[in-house]
């Protein structure tokens, strides 16, 4: 893959902008404030306010304090010199762009899952976090989550043995009924072409726009991505294979609602086969939870000895008492969260802001959640191709399946490119 | 999905569907076009791939409706070989479809 922090690029190098001040004042701006960017807003120290659909920013602007700028187009955020770090909340096909230019305009990123698209925009959003110095924290918050850190510390101490085999269940995309919207023209609130940014036009429908853009696979690719990062992330910390690096297979059938417009397969099935040290990971959408212990998502983790569940793994999860119980031996594994007594999703907020002034690797780094969003990209390629593949974490590519390659990066609409704006 | 082997006259068969006025057969269109053309370019399958190759360009060529020539260029930026990426240059400037092109040609030619 080629490495887009090595190639020409259009950023000096920035330091903080404000090196936040006299009284340690993080100045924001924030991306994408519908939906979930909405929550990370903060109100006293705003100095930006971007988003496509002037309705999110009126109402965005009526919780912020002061006079913050309102726009459309990210790239003027990224130039406000007083702005020391933006939050992300856009739909997918925008996160790598933005969060890479974010990067190199000098301001440290928090990003909503997914971390991205494709294998080399991964790459592109870890190379830029390094070659930068930035903080880049995804949104990945179950590893804030006491729950799921509960369960992880039973799981890497030993509690249940070798994890062979790690089960997750999930409801279908939102993606059922019938009927195709017409396409119209876009709302005289909504900069459409902005919102497609680098992805192939498509005409308006509201059916592909808010929300449910995620059963689009240009946009969304189902909650394989969606959640599934926060799933596989949780799976990945409770296995201790966040620096996993052998070889995987994957394998996915699944089927799209043939009378819907979505393209994402509402239902899926996948089955990762790791090596060294040999385990299986298995998607099942739907599927079923465990008796044990009811969720609307989930996941079993069999080990050799004891098995464990799971349920949730973003902002909310749920573990056996054995778990929650458990107290790590002296020098065991402990997985920390912020002690905070606040909600999970503010604990991996105010992670991310300890580590923008401690300059420490926040929790969801992104070289962790790049390992993690590998696993659904690689996925929707096996079932968008048709067969088994083999992917290499080491060289970032698919062995023995040249079409497959072709998947790894996207090229975008012009004039968007990872390289700067 | 369905894995299938199409000959050169079923694309433009498909495509036609495709561009028909309903929503369901059109929709079925489409991802049978992709399910034929991923089948196609599966590792060792090179007559059945330049085949499939050469009927969407011949799709994203043809006077059909937007985003039925815009889906045959994506596909032919997964099967297409350089030969294909240069019939279709000339498509690059079209006002509708000149992006979807330029995608095409650009991950055949950054194709390993």
């Amino acid at each position: 893959m080629s490495n887009p922090a090595k190639s020409g690029i259009g950023f000096p190098t920035y330091v903080p902008q404000s090196a936040f001040g006299a009284n340690d004042r993080i100045v924001y701006g924030h991306i994408g404030v519908g939906g979930m960017g909405s929550s990370h807003i903060v109100a006293d120290s705003c100095a930006a306010l971007c988003d496509v659909d002037a309705n999110h920013l009126a109402n965005a602007a009526k919780r912020v304090q002061g006079k913050p700028m309102l726009t459309d187009d990210y790239r003027r955020v990224l130039d406000r010199k007083d702005i020391d770090a933006v939050t992300i909340g856009t739909p997918d096909h925008w996160h790598a762009i933005m969060a890479v230019h974010a990067c190199m305009a000098g301001k440290d990123v928090y990003s909503e899952k997914p971390v991205c698209k494709t294998i080399e925009e991964g790459l592109a959003m870890v190379n830029a976090a390094r070659r930068y110095k930035r903080i880049m924290q995804i949104g990945a918050q179950g590893r804030s989550n006491p729950k799921v850190a509960a369960a992880a510390n039973y799981l890497r101490n030993g509690q249940a043995g070798a994890i062979k085999k790690v089960v997750i269940w999930h409801p279908e995309n939102l993606s059922s009924g019938s009927g195709f919207e017409a396409p119209s023209n876009p709302p005289a609130h909504m900069n459409w072409d902005m919102w497609l940014g680098p992805i192939p036009y498509r005409p308006y429908t509201a059916e592909t726009c808010h929300f449910h853009f995620r059963w689009m696979m240009d946009s969304g690719a189902g909650f394989i991505r969606d959640r599934g990062n926060h799933a596989i992330s949780c799976v990945m910390l409770l296995t201790g294979q966040d620096a996993w690096s052998s070889p995987v297979t994957v394998k996915a059938t699944g089927k799209t609602n043939p009378n819907r417009i979505y393209d994402a397969p509402q239902s899926l099935n996948v089955t990762w086969k790791f090596r060294n040290p040999e385990w299986t990971l298995e998607w099942n959408q739907p599927g079923e939870a465990n008796e044990r212990l009811e969720g609307e998502w989930g996941a079993t983790y069999y080990g050799t000895k004891d098995d464990l569940i799971l349920t949730g793994g973003d902002g909310g999860a749920d573990t056996e008492p054995k778990a929650i119980d458990y107290v790590p031996p002296a020098g065991g594994f402990k997985h920390e969260v912020e002690p905070d007594k606040v909600d999970v999703t503010e604990k991996h907020r105010r992670n991310w802001r300890k580590c923008i002034k401690t300059r420490e690797l926040p929790v969801s780094d992104i070289g962790i959640q790049y390992k993690t969003i590998i696993l659904p990209i690689i996925a929707n390629i096996a079932y968008t191709v048709g067969r088994e593949l083999t992917f290499d974490p080491k060289t970032n590519r698919f062995i023995n399946d040249e079409e497959a390659n072709r998947f790894l990066s996207d090229p975008y609409r012009e004039p968007w490119s990872l390289k700067g704006y | 999905m369905n894995r299938t082997t199409l000959i050169y006259a079923d694309y433009g068969k498909l495509a036609d569907q495709m561009s028909g006025s309903d929503s369901v057969a059109s929709k079925a269109a489409k991802l049978e076009l992709e399910v034929a053309a991923h089948a196609a370019a599966a590792p060792g399958q090179k007559a059945a791939r330049a085949q499939a190759a050469k009927a969407l360009v011949d799709v994203a060529k043809s006077n059909r409706p937007r985003l039925v020539r815009a889906h045959a260029l994506r596909l032919i930026g997964f099967v297409g070989s350089k030969a294909d990426a240069a019939a279709v240059a000339g498509l690059a400037k079209h006002p509708e479809i000149g992006q979807d092109a330029k995608i095409a040609i650009k991950r055949i030619q950054t194709a390993k």
